[in-house]
C-alpha cells in the first residue's frame, strides 16, 4: 500500500509499548532470561531486549503454537460429544522486534496453512497478530539472509518495520499494511509524519554475500537424490528437533490424544521431519529409515519442494538452525557443498 | 602432544586397523565441531577438545554409526566414562571400537582393549557428586521453591530431545515416550508433560549417567537438567551402594541383590 513513512523518537518507544498494552494487547518480545534471548509475552518495557543478538527460536508461535488445543471429547453413554476449542479466547497480540526473516517466514507458514483444507485458527491467530519488525542493524557469521531473496531492511511480511537511523535517534516507520497504519493512527501522539526522504540503506547490517544459488541447490539436490552426499553431509548430526523447533518456517505437526476416562482432549504439538519415527509406518515399513534420508528431505524440502508448490524458498536464511544446533551441522556450509557435488 | 595424537590416528586409519577417527575439529567461530574423519589428509584438522560440550560417545552408542567398519575415538574423560558404561551394559566391543584417551596433562593413553578403558576409569574417579556442589543451591531451597524453580525450567522445554540424542547412554532404538501402546508419557511439551519427559530419562539413566552434561549443552535453552541426573545418581549412591557407572561394574538397573532395600513395598 502506498502511505507515507513516519517517524518515532527513541524516547517514544516506551510511550508507545504502554499504549499498546493498555489498549488491551499482548506483546511478544525478545526478552534475556539467564542469557537466553527468546520471545516471551512481555508485562514491563523493561523486560525487552532488542538489539545485539537474535532470538534462539522464531516468533512462529504467535500463529502456530507450540502445544495447541484442537478440540475436546466427552464419551456420553453411547455418542461422543466433540467441543471444538474456543476461538474467543485467542487475543490480540503485538509481536514487537520480529526481524525481516522472522516476517517473511509468517508468509510462509501462510501458504502452508491455507492450502487446502485452510487451518481457520492459524488465520484467527494470524488476523488477530500485529507484526511490528525491527531492521536488523548487526548480524553475525551464520545469517545469510541475502543470498535466499532477504535482506536485513526487508519489510515483507510485516505489518510495520521500524529501522533505527543513529543520528536522529529514532526510528524510521514504514507501513505495510491497514494493520500497521491503525497501530500509527491510534498513537497519534508517539509518530511523527515525515515529510523529507530518509534512506535506511546506511543504517543496516552488511550480511556477507555468498555464492549460495538456490537454484542450483535445488538442482542438485534434485539430480543427486539417491546419491551419496547425504550420507557425507548427515554424519555428525545426532537427529534431535532443535533446526525444526527454532525455524521460522519448519511447521510439521503431530497429533496427539491426551484422554482420562470418559473425556480428553486432541493437541497439535510441533514436530521434525528429523525424528526417526516420523515417516514410520504402522506395517513398520519406514521409507526414511536413515538419518540421510531425512537430511536430504529437509533439504530439499526447503529448497526444492516448497519453490515447487509455492515459488518461495523453504528458507529465510536466519541462520538458527546452526546457531542452536549441538553439533554446528551449520546449514549455510551444507547448502555451499551441495552445489559443487 | 596433538602432534602425537595425528600420528597415532594416522597409523591406524592408514593400516586400515580403523576405517574413520571420530574427534573435533575447528568448527564456526570458535565452536568444536564433532567429526567423523575418514581421509588421512584430514587428520590434520584434528584438535584438542579443551572445553568439551558434546559427548562423542553419543556416536558410537548408535549402532549406525559402527556400520561403516572400526572407528577410533579420541576419547577425553567425558568419553572415557561413557565407554565403561556402554561396554559394562555391552553396547559395544572390541570388534567395533579403537579407544585413544586425551587426559589432560597426562597426555595420549592409547587402550587396546575396552576392559583396559574400565579399568582406568575404576582406578582414577572418585564419585562424580563427591566433590560435586551443583546440587548445592538447589538442595537449600525450600520445597516450594524448588518446586517453582522446576516449573519454570519445564515450561521453557520445547521437547526437541537434543538432550536425549546427545547423550551416551540414551541409546534405545524405540525410546519409552516414542510408545503409545500405552503412552507412558504425554508427547506434548506443555509443563506436566514435560516434568513427565525428564523425570522419566532421569529414572532411565539411574546410576547409569556418567556426569558429562551433555544433555545440559545441547539444549538450545540451556536447561539445567543435568541437575536430574545428579540428583537421582546421589539418591542410587546413597541407597544401593557404590553402583554407579564409574565405580563398579555392578549397576543398580542392571543387577540384583538379596540386600537391596524393599522399605517401599508394603
Amino acid at each position: 500500500m502506498e502511505t507515507k513513512d513516519f517517524f518515532i523518537l527513541k524516547s517514544q518507544i516506551e510511550n508507545l509499548f504502554i499504549s499498546l498494552k493498555e489498549s488491551g494487547k499482548k506483546i511478544f518480545a525478545p526478552s534475556l532470561n539467564d542469557n537466553i534471548l527468546d520471545f516471551k509475552f512481555i508485562d514491563s518495557f523493561s523486560e525487552i531486549a532488542l538489539g545485539g543478538s537474535i532470538t534462539v527460536k522464531s516468533p512462529k508461535s504467535v500463529v502456530f503454537p507450540r502445544v495447541e488445543k484442537v478440540l475436546e471429547f466427552t464419551k456420553e453413554k453411547d455418542d461422543i460429544v466433540i467441543l471444538d476449542d474456543d476461538y474467543k479466547v485467542i487475543p490480540e497480540v503485538i509481536v514487537w522486534g520480529s526481524r525481516p526473516c522472522d516476517a517473511k517466514g509468517l508468509l510462509i507458514l501462510d501458504k502452508v496453512f491455507n492450502w487446502e483444507p485452510k487451518d481457520e485458527k492459524f488465520n484467527i491467530r494470524k488476523d488477530r497478530s500485529t507484526i511490528i519488525s525491527f531492521s536488523c542493524n548487526s548480524c553475525d557469521e551464520y545469517c545469510f539472509c541475502t543470498s535466499v531473496g532477504g535482506a536485513p531492511g526487508d519489510p515483507t511480511g510485516s505489518d510495520l518495520l521500524f529501522t533505527f537511523i543513529e543520528p536522529k535517534e529514532g526510528y524510521l516507520v514504514e507501513v505495510l499494511t491497514e494493520k500497521g497504519l491503525e497501530v500509527i493512527t491510534q498513537n497519534k501522539s508517539c509518530f511523527s509524519e515525515l515529510d523529507v526522504e530518509l534512506s535506511k540503506e546506511h543504517y543496516l547490517a552488511s550480511v556477507s554475500a555468498t555464492n549460495l544459488d538456490p537454484q542450483l541447490i535445488r538442482k542438485n539436490a534434485e539430480n543427486h537424490f539417491e546419491g551419496d552426499i547425504w550420507a557425507e553431509q548427515v554424519q555428525r548430526c545426532i537427529g534431535c528437533g532443535v533446526c525444526a523447533f527454532v525455524c521460522p518456517i519448519c511447521s510439521c505437526f503431530d497429533i496427539q490424544d491426551e484422554v482420562h476416562g470418559h473425556t480428553g482432549i486432541r493437541l497439535r504439538c510441533w514436530d521434525t521431519c528429523s525424528s526417526s519415527l516420523f515417516t514410520l509406518h504402522t506395517s513398520n515399513h519406514n521409507p526414511r529409515d536413515k538419518q540421510s534420508k531425512r537430511w536430504r528431505q529437509r533439504i530439499m524440502h526447503k529448497f526444492s519442494y516448497m519453490p515447487e508448490r509455492f515459488e518461495a524458498i523453504g528458507c529465510t536464511g536466519c541462520g538458527r538452525c546452526s546457531r542452536a544446533c549441538p553439533v554446528d551441522m551449520n546449514l549455510k556450509e551444507h547448502l555451499l557443498n551441495l552445489q559443487e557435488v | 602432544m596433538l602432534d602425537k595424537l595425528k600420528l597415532k590416528s594416522k597409523q591406524l586409519l592408514e593400516s586400515r586397523e580403523v576405517n574413520s577417527v571420530l574427534g573435533t575439529v575447528h568448527g564456526t567461530g570458535n565452536r568444536i565441531r564433532p567429526m567423523f574423519i575418514r581421509e588421512i589428509k584430514d587428520i590434520d584438522n584434528l584438535i584438542i577438545n579443551e572445553s568439551p560440550s558434546i559427548n562423542l560417545a553419543a556416536y558410537i552408542a548408535q549402532a549406525d554409526n559402527l556400520k561403516k567398519g572400526k572407528v577410533l575415538i579420541i576419547a577425553s574423560m567425558n568419553e572415557l566414562k561413557a565407554i565403561k558404561q556402554l561396554s559394562d551394559e555391552n553396547r559395544i566391543n572390541d570388534e567395533q571400537l579403537r579407544v585413544i584417551g586425551v587426559i589432560g596433562k597426562e597426555g595420549i593413553i592409547e587402550f587396546n582393549k575396552l576392559n583396559e578403558v574400565s579399568d582406568y576409569i575404576q582406578s582414577t574417579q572418585s564419585l562424580p557428586s563427591a566433590h560435586d556442589n551443583s546440587l548445592e543451591q538447589i538442595s537449600s531451597m525450600t520445597q516450594d521453591q524448588r518446586w517453582q524453580y522446576w516449573k519454570q525450567v519445564m515450561e521453557g522445554c520445547i521437547r526437541c530431545y537434543a538432550c536425549r540424542s546427545a547423550c551416551p547412554l540414551c541409546y534405545c532404538e524405540r525410546c519409552a515416550v516414542e510408545i503409545n501402546q500405552p503412552q507412558w508419557v504425554s508427547v506434548a511439551s506443555h509443563t506436566k508433560g514435560n516434568f513427565e519427559w525428564h523425570i522419566m530419562r532421569a529414572i532411565h539413566l539411574a546410576g547409569r549417567c556418567v556426569g558429562c552434561q551433555s544433555c545440559s549443552n545441547a539444549c538450545p535453552i540451556n536447561l539445567p537438567i543435568h541437575l536430574l541426573n545428579r540428583a537421582v545418581n546421589k539418591e542410587t549412591d546413597e541407597r544401593f551402594g557404590k553402583t554407579q557407572s564409574t565405580q563398579s561394574s555392578t549397576h543398580c538397573m542392571s543387577s540384583f541383590s538379596a540386600n537391596d532395600f524393599e522399605d517401599f513395598i508394603k
